[in-house]
């Protein structure tokens, strides 16, 4: 099979046939993006004189003008009290949990009494809405102000990042967000039952690999899982912070179209593909702060960039295949499509399809008789590097041999193993189905993309989630990846904090580490040389074009002084040691431009004024929430969906309809059942379920129901009503 | 300016009938309004005109097609408020996004003319799109008035006989070619030029019309350097040491949006702007409140030769006046010329549906509508729009200004004492000067026509 060198072009041939303007830029907003660490004191002053934007990751130390700022409120950490199992008093579970009800008062200034694992800043919330109102309802008449062990706070995105290292441009796991995850990740370390761990455990899997039949079922495992997790009062949460951050909204200095995550606020994917300098329709020098320096390793192989400062300077240079729903439940396509989902057991993998082997990485064919429970057939948006190679399938193809070689055998890196070990024991082949040519053109202006579909193999169940897993998708180049491999084979470094710490050696950080950066000069010059191509690519790629590879990412790194190849939206201009400035990579291979991801800035909502019984079940009205312009301003309004969609006057098609979700809840707590129903033109769900068969009459049950506009499911206001059937 | 200065450029401007600011000559004339009352004849249905705008709603041009859309929006509003047309038919835009490009675009006005059973045509932005949808239109016979898209080409080459498709904003050429009477009406000293323009076919198109009609107007002029950024150059700090490096006497600058924002923002640190004189084709082409106040006052601040919402002034055509107000109201944001454009195109429509009742009787066929657009005029916000009835193109008195900030305005305007207004007939080609292939191989027909008719000022 011949691989391709995937190339774009822009042709902009028009004599005088086209107008005033090639109306897609591609990138983002700002043309450039400092990032720099300031105390909260110094920020403060900054955004009230306009020279700085936004502060992710903390508070200002001044109470910030309201007129000239804006805020920003994502979730911050888990307050948690960990009993000492060894103080007689709390030997026994029934005293854990009777004091855990009469602990409110030892919450600090700015803490949410919260005593659930699941916040409504999670998506899955409203799954838990019922247990966490009563759970807050449930406090002891007699408090007690010093907690009885020990009081701590786990910052959920550290949380996260333990579990879900990042490996290249593959972020997962596909429920790393879930709040019932996160519970997990968060009291199960504390159950010390053996019996009841394992149980945890089976249920944490089960949900895990999606074995559930009905989204009932799921319901209810989660909320079993949080109930296990909770049983023991071993570990009880509090309640939870927030997060507050500030940017500057002054006419001229400040900005807009500031989209946020619900869990990592600024410091997230899509606060640089929205954030919008007030003065210019588009470029513009950003300046954001963080309020520590980069602490941990800036390595775009596993983990690394963590911390504000590192998090903000990651979501611009990488691009991986899917970016968290910043209000969602799931994952939003970024540069990949999943075009074709199959589902079934068994799926024949085609023999020609390539599987990586342990340990080696050698891609080899997955020969006769492999099979697959899900086919996913992605599109993928590739785009040049920023030292302008152009991407290639041996480029996608390397990401998956890289973590087989890495993350498995005598020589793995143990965060490379744990990045990848869902993708490893899941993927069953990789398969270059063809490549397309897409266009973008506006008149004899075009821009060519050349589209590699490339179909996977894998053992997953759903067809969303599965596609986040193993996507053919890489932010790094093989190149440069093989560049890495040579240092990491001769000590220079590891590929992970992990790795770093079992042997002894620095993480990989070819930024900030002067002497890593030296090192790979030379082996880049030696590589050059030789003409390396890995072993795994020997098959797809020739001497010439690896020579001319490793030619153009020296010469990036004479003009840049670092190694830190992307093809993200942005690229590292310059680090100086305080200050990173990022320069915006407005090249006409990015597939993604100005405004893709504007509908994500603004959470808009939807609500639920009125809710009637019916035979089949109930009539949820809604209404929507929708942006209205004024100038440099843009304000929320709030009204009824059929109003706003008879007027229809502002959108390209209808507006989206809102979706009520809703789960009736027995007094036993069990689920009875759930689902998911979208608006009609009159703003009206029909939610269908039958009246329980054992109770006549119905008494005790609840119903929990959102409307959710946009997938905004986050902090979505949920109303849970006393049921009669 | 002193008086011999004034007195200088009146007699310059003499030869074009243009006129100069708010105290200058010309005419003060007050239309008729746009909205006087008709009875309607005959029988009129009551179902809903269905009208299809595309026009950019998201991405860069945004900035352009958001006014443009929210102009269309008043006007429908306006007009059902009275009952609809004939005070009977209501109209329903169905919107979708010009930023989907030229093939989707194509589609789209297919299938809402096909599934839709659109009666009306209106929006489009981009000139790489009208002559793509111009044809469409006449195949289709959906009568369309494009807002913009303003390529000569469409009419000198894509569709050289129109029925259907009618376009209300001035043609491409006539862009370059008010800069420089806007550049040689203020500076007829100006000799060295330098230009900054994107390198794609706008670029060269103002390049070319710029030059040809500045070398016409003032003698000796010599282009001394020529900077073409790429698409997506956000730094232009190269191109600014190397015009400055040439000395010029002015800069004609074509970038546009956020790429001129950039541009100027840069060029202030450099000093440029007290350097040499700049004239621009766009740089007030999107909504008013997009530039910021540090934009420097004296540049020949173009608006793609249509409209700025303070020319005419209020006092002297009361009707931009009222659109801009109630344009205000509405949108809490002033009108750019994209607005201006869609707004006109559908009073343009309600007054041809109209007078073509009067005639008639009942709800007027195309062909009847079609043959009250050809030769049109209305009374608009920008002044009178004159629609040729040979090639179906708006014809309007051409503007252009020097920059600004007045207090008031968040933003910079015009000074309404810079304003220079051209009568288009002395910047277009005249009906039936022979198109691009017919006789000749310039790019437009009015390139054309300024080389061989306009004469060459001596020195």
């Amino acid at each position: 099979m011949k691989y391709l060198i995937l190339g774009a072009g822009l042709a902009l041939l028009g004599v005088a046939h086209a107008g005033h303007e090639f109306p897609f830029y591609p990138s983002f907003y700002p043309q450039e993006i400092t990032i720099e660490a300031l105390a909260p004191q110094a920020a403060a002053q900054r955004i009230a004189k306009g020279t700085l934007h936004a502060y992710a990751g903390d508070e200002l130390a001044a109470k910030p003008d309201p007129a000239k700022t804006g805020t920003v409120v994502s979730l911050g950490g888990y307050v948690v009290v960990t009993f000492d199992r060894r103080a007689p008093q709390f030997a026994d579970r029934s005293a854990r949990c009777a004091a855990a009800r009469s602990l409110k008062p030892a919450l600090a200034a700015g803490q949410v009494w919260h005593p659930y694992p699941i916040t409504p800043y999670h998506a899955d919330y409203l799954h838990h809405a019922d247990r966490a109102e009563a759970a807050r309802a449930a406090v002891a008449a007699q408090h007690v102000a010093k907690p009885p062990g020990k009081l701590e706070i786990f910052d959920v995105a550290v949380l996260a990042a333990q579990a879900g290292a990042r490996y290249n441009g593959w972020l997962g796991p596909p429920w790393l967000r879930q709040g019932w995850f996160h519970a997990y990740l968060l009291l199960a370390p504390a159950v010390s039952d053996a019996g009841a761990r394992a149980r945890i455990e089976e249920v944490a899997r089960r949900l895990m690999r999606g074995e559930h039949r009905s989204l009932r079922e799921r319901i209810e495992r989660e909320r079993e899982l949080v109930a296990l997790l909770q049983s023991g009062c071993e570990r009880i949460v509090l309640g939870y912070t927030v997060r507050r951050e500030h940017y500057g909204t002054e006419y001229s200095h400040g900005v807009e179209n500031v989209g946020y995550d619900a869990l990592d606020g600024l410091a997230s994917a899509i606060f640089p593909r929205t954030v919008k300098l007030r003065d210019f329709p588009w470029n513009g020098w950003l300046n954001v702060a963080a309020p520590a320096a980069p602490s941990s390793a800036w390595n775009p192989v596993a983990g690394g960039f963590g911390g504000a400062f590192g998090r903000l300077v990651w979501w611009a240079l990488g691009d991986p295949a899917f970016l968290p729903s910043p209000h969602g439940a799931g994952w939003i396509e970024n540069r990949l499509s999943a075009s074709d989902t199959k589902t079934g057991s068994p799926l024949a993998v085609p023999e020609d399809a390539l599987v990586p082997e342990p340990g080696s990485g050698r891609l080899a064919p997955a020969g006769r008789g492999r099979t697959a429970t899900t086919r996913i057939v992605y599109r993928v948006r590739n785009s040049a590097f920023h030292d302008g190679t152009p991407m290639s399938v041996a480029d996608l193809l390397y990401a998956y041999a890289f973590a087989a070689a890495w993350g498995a055998g005598d020589t793995a890196d143990p965060g490379v193993a744990q990045a990848t070990a869902l993708a490893r024991e899941r993927l069953k082949g990789v398969r270059l189905l063809r490549v397309e040519t897409e266009s973008l053109a506006f008149g004899e202006d075009k821009l060519s993309y050349e589209v590699p579909v490339i179909e996977v193999h894998l053992d997953a169940e759903g067809a969303g989630d599965a596609a986040t897993i193993a996507p053919p998708w890489t932010i790094v180049s093989w190149h440069l990846l093989a560049l890495l491999e040579e240092g990491a084979r001769r000590g220079h470094f590891a590929f992970s904090a992990a790795g770093a710490a079992r042997l002894g050696l620095p993480e990989l950080d070819p930024v900030r580490n002067a002497a890593i950066v030296r090192r790979l000069g030379e082996l880049a010059r030696e590589l050059e040389e030789r003409a390396h191509v890995p072993a795994a690519l020997s098959r797809y790629v020739d001497a010439g074009e690896a020579r001319q590879r490793y030619r153009r990412l020296r010469e990036f790194h004479a003009a840049y002084g670092h190694w830190l190849v992307t093809n993200g939206p942005y690229m590292l201009s310059r680090w100086d040691g305080t200050k990173a400035v990022l320069e915006v990579f407005r090249n006409p291979t990015y597939p993604k431009g100005l405004g893709s991801f504007d509908v994500y800035a603004a959470p808009l909502k939807a609500h639920v004024p009125r809710v009637e019984r019916r035979d089949y079940g109930a009539e949820v009205q809604t209404e929507v929430e929708w942006l209205e312009r004024l100038g440099r301003d843009v304000r929320i309004v709030r009204g009824s969906f059929a109003k706003r969609l008879a007027e229809r006057l502002a959108t390209a098609g209808p507006p989206p309809a809102p979706v009520c979700r809703y789960l009736l809840v027995g007094p036993d707590g069990a689920v009875v059942a759930a689902g998911v129903a979208r608006a009609d033109a009159t703003g009206t769900c029909r939610l269908e379920f039958a009246r329980p068969a054992r109770r006549a009459g119905g008494s005790g049950d609840r119903l929990v129901l959102a409307a959710v506009l946009e997938g905004n499911v986050a902090n979505a206001p949920i109303k849970i009503v006393p049921w009669q059937h | 300016m002193d008086k011999e200065q004034m007195q200088e450029r009146r007699a310059f401007l003499k030869q074009f009938s243009a006129t100069l600011g708010a105290a200058g000559l010309g005419a003060a004339g007050i239309g008729t309004t746009a909205h006087a009352a008709v009875k309607p004849k005959g029988s009129i249905p009551t179902r809903p005109v269905k009208a299809g705008h595309i026009t950019f709603l998201t991405g860069p041009a945004e900035l352009l097609g958001g006014p443009g859309q929210r102009g269309h929006i008043l006007a429908q509003e306006e007009i059902n408020a009275q009952g609809g047309l004939l005070g009977k038919r209501k109209i329903e835009t169905i919107f979708a996004d010009e930023a989907a490009g030229t093939d989707s675009n194509v589609k789209e006005l297919r299938r809402m003319k096909l599934a839709e059973k659109i009666e009306l045509f209106t929006g489009i932005i981009s000139s790489g799109n009208t002559p793509a949808l111009g044809p469409v239109a006449e195949e289709l016979k959906i009568l369309t008035l494009f807002n913009d898209g303003c390529t000569d080409f469409l009419f000198d080459k894509a569709v050289p006989n129109p029925k259907y498709a009618f376009r209300v904003t001035n043609i491409q050429s006539a862009d370059g070619v008010t800069a420089a009477i806007g550049a040689a009406t203020h500076w007829p000293k100006v000799r060295r030029i330098a230009s900054l323009q994107p390198d794609y076919s706008y670029g060269r198109n103002v390049f070319e019309h710029f030059s040809l009609a500045l070398g016409k107007l003032l003698p000796g002029i010599q282009v001394v350097s020529e900077s073409w950024p790429k698409l997506g150059t956000t730094d232009f700090t190269s191109h600014i040491t190397k015009i400055l490096s040439v000395n010029p006497d002015l800069l004609i600058v074509g970038v546009w949006g956020g790429d001129y924002v950039a541009f100027y923002k840069q060029a202030l640190r450099y000093g440029l702007f007290d350097k040499m004189k700049v004239a621009t084709t766009l740089a007030f082409g999107g909504s008013p409140h997009a530039i910021g106040k540090d934009h420097p006052d004296g540049v020949l601040a173009g608006v793609h030769a249509n409209y700025h919402f303070l020319y005419p002034s209020a006092e002297r055509w009361p009707i931009n006046r009222s659109f801009v107000e109630r344009y205000y109201k509405r949108f809490k944001e002033y009108p750019s010329f994209e607005a201006d454009g869609a707004y006109t195109a559908l009073y343009l429509y309600k007054q041809a549906v109209e007078k073509a009742n009067q005639l008639v009787g009942g709800w007027p066929d195309d062909e009847a509508i079609i043959a009250m657009l050809e030769g049109a005029g209305i009374d608009a916000p920008a002044g009178y729009l004159y629609i040729r009835a040979d090639n179906h193109q708006g014809y309007k008195d051409a503007v252009t200004g020097l920059s600004k900030n007045l207090p008031g305005y968040d933003f910079p305007v015009w000074d309404p004492a810079s304003v220079v207004s051209i009568p288009i007939r002395s910047i277009t080609a005249p009906p039936n000067w022979p198109k691009p292939g017919q006789g000749h191989n310039e790019s437009t027909a009015a390139a054309d026509w300024i080389k061989k008719t306009w004469p060459t000022a001596k020195a």
